[in-house]
C-alpha cells in the first residue's frame, strides 16, 4: 500500500516538474512573440562584415544571447565581406550569395544589406537602423533608398528615439525604437506577424 | 566613480572669442577632466592672452622683451590647465603630439575638442561609461548640434564608423574621446606631417584594432563652419587612405 502511494506521489512530482518546465519554456518563447506549440522559427541576420564595428558588437552579442537562452529560434548569419569576426558568433555564418534561397524573415543591419535582403523571398525584412546611413549612400538612387525603408515587406527599427522623427520626416514611416540591437524586441514584432 | 585619468586636449587657432566658453564647458562637466591642455596653433589674435588671463599668468622677461610664457600651468575652477604656444608653422599633428606628451604618462583616456566647440555637460561621463562597459571600444564619437550664426540650431546625425565605411568617406569629427592604450596599439598618436586629415588618419588605424563607438545623442555643440574641401585636402585624404591601406598589407 505504502509502495503504491510512493509511486503515485513520484508521478505527481514528475507531472508538477513537467508543468513547471513547460511554463518556463512558454515564458521564454513569449519573450520573442512565440508559443510553445509553434514550429521552429528560422531568422537570418545580414551583416556587411563581421570585423570590428558597432553593428557587429551589438548584433552578434545579442544573437549569441538569444542562441543561449531561446531554443525555438534558429539563427543564421549572412555576411557580404568575409573576414575574421571581431565577436565570435555561436550560430552558422554563410556568404550573402547563399541568401538567394532563404524564405524566412531577415534582419538587415544597413541600407545596402536591406536592399540585398529584399532580393530574396523573405516574407518580412526587419531593417535595423544603427545610424541614418542613407544620407551617405550617394551611390544609391533615391528610389532604391526609399525601397529599403518603404517596401511593404520592410519593418524599420531604429536605435534612437531621435531617429523615429528623422525617418518620419524623410520617408513618412513609423519606426520602432529598439536600443542597441535588442533582437528579442524586434522578434516580438516580426514573429507574431509571421504567424498571422 | 571611475578610475580613469582623462586629459582633454583643446586646439585653438584664432579663437580669441570662443576659447573661454570651450574651456568653461570642460570644467563644468559632471565628470570633469583630470587635466586640460590647450595648444594655441600660432594664433595671430589674442587667443593665447585670453588663456593666460584665465590662468592668471603674467608676462615674463624673455630675450630682453616682456612676453607671455610659451608654456604655462595653472588651475581654472579647480581643474589643472596647461597652455602651450606652438609656432605658426607647426602642423595640427605636431601640436596634438606636443599637447599629449605633457600628460601622456598618467592619462588613460584622451579627449579632444576644437576651439569654439562646447561639450554637453554629460559628454565625458557618458563616453567613459561606454569605454568601461565595452572593452572592444577604442573611441567614442557622438551626434552634435550646429549653432548657426543667426542663432538657430541644427541637429547633425553622426555615424558609426568602421574600417570599410572610413575607406568610403573621411571623418573630420575631432570632438571625441580615445583610449590611450588603443592609440599605442594602433601606432603613433598623430601623424606630424599632416595638415588636414589628422583625425581621419588616426581613426583609420583605430578602426583596425577596435570599435569606434557612436552615441546617438547630441553631446557637443559647434559653431557653423563652412568646410571647403580644397584640392590640397582631397589629395591629403587620398594619400592618407593609400598609406594606411599599404601599411595594412
Amino acid at each position: 500500500m505504502a509502495g503504491k502511494n510512493a509511486k503515485a506521489k513520484a508521478q505527481r512530482e514528475r507531472r508538477r516538474e513537467a508543468a513547471r518546465r513547460r511554463s518556463e519554456a512558454r515564458a521564454v518563447l513569449a519573450g520573442v512573440g512565440l508559443d510553445l506549440d509553434d514550429d521552429l522559427v528560422g531568422i537570418g541576420v545580414v551583416f556587411e562584415h563581421l570585423g570590428p564595428s558597432q553593428a557587429v558588437l551589438f548584433g552578434v552579442n545579442a544573437i549569441n544571447d538569444l542562441c543561449r537562452n531561446v531554443v525555438g529560434v534558429d539563427i543564421a548569419l549572412f555576411v557580404e565581406k568575409q573576414m575574421r569576426p571581431s565577436v565570435v558568433p555561436s550560430c552558422p555564418v554563410f556568404g550573402v550569395e547563399q541568401m538567394a534561397s532563404w524564405k524566412k524573415p531577415l534582419i538587415a543591419t544597413s541600407t545596402i544589406t536591406c536592399l540585398a535582403a529584399l532580393q530574396t523571398q523573405a516574407p518580412i525584412v526587419a531593417h535595423y537602423v544603427l545610424y541614418p546611413d542613407f544620407a551617405d549612400r550617394t551611390d544609391l538612387s533615391i528610389e532604391e533608398i526609399r525601397r529599403a525603408f518603404c517596401d511593404p515587406r520592410v519593418r524599420v527599427f531604429v536605435r534612437s528615439q531621435d531617429y523615429v522623427a528623422l525617418l518620419r520626416n524623410e520617408f513618412g514611416i513609423e519606426a520602432h525604437p529598439v536600443p542597441d540591437f535588442q533582437i528579442t524586441e524586434m522578434l516580438k514584432v516580426v514573429l507574431p506577424e509571421l504567424r498571422r | 566613480m571611475d578610475f580613469e585619468n582623462v586629459t582633454v586636449v583643446a586646439l585653438a587657432h584664432n579663437g580669441e572669442r570662443c576659447i573661454r566658453r570651450t574651456v568653461d564647458s570642460l570644467v563644468a562637466q559632471t565628470r570633469p577632466p583630470d587635466r586640460i591642455v590647450v595648444a594655441d596653433m600660432g594664433s595671430s589674435d589674442g587667443t593665447y592672452r585670453v588663456l593666460c588671463d584665465m590662468l592668471g599668468l603674467e608676462p615674463i622677461e624673455h630675450e630682453g622683451k616682456r612676453a607671455l610664457p610659451p608654456k604655462g600651468e595653472g588651475a581654472y575652477r579647480g581643474v589643472p590647465v596647461t597652455t602651450l604656444r606652438m609656432p605658426p608653422q607647426a602642423t595640427p599633428g605636431q601640436c596634438l603630439r606636443a599637447a599629449m606628451e605633457i600628460a601622456w604618462a598618467e592619462t588613460t583616456i584622451f579627449g579632444f575638442v576644437s576651439a569654439g566647440a562646447v561639450y554637453h555637460p554629460n559628454k565625458i561621463e557618458k563616453s567613459i561609461a561606454v569605454l568601461q562597459s565595452n572593452p572592444i571600444a577604442v573611441a567614442v564619437v557622438s551626434d552634435f548640434t550646429i549653432e548657426h550664426t543667426d542663432g538657430g540650431e541644427r541637429r547633425e546625425y553622426g555615424r558609426s564608423f568602421d574600417w570599410f565605411r572610413l575607406l568610403g568617406g573621411p571623418m573630420h569629427d575631432s570632438n571625441c574621446l580615445v583610449r590611450k592604450a588603443a592609440m599605442e596599439q594602433a601606432g603613433a598618436a598623430f601623424d606630424p606631417q599632416l595638415h588636414h586629415a589628422v583625425f581621419y588618419e588616426l581613426f583609420l588605424r583605430l578602426a583596425r584594432v577596435g570599435i569606434i563607438y557612436h552615441l546617438p545623442e547630441s553631446l557637443h555643440f559647434r559653431p557653423e563652419k563652412k568646410v571647403k574641401h580644397t584640392e590640397a585636402v582631397r589629395q591629403e585624404i587620398i594619400h592618407v587612405r593609400q598609406a594606411v591601406l599599404k601599411g595594412a598589407g
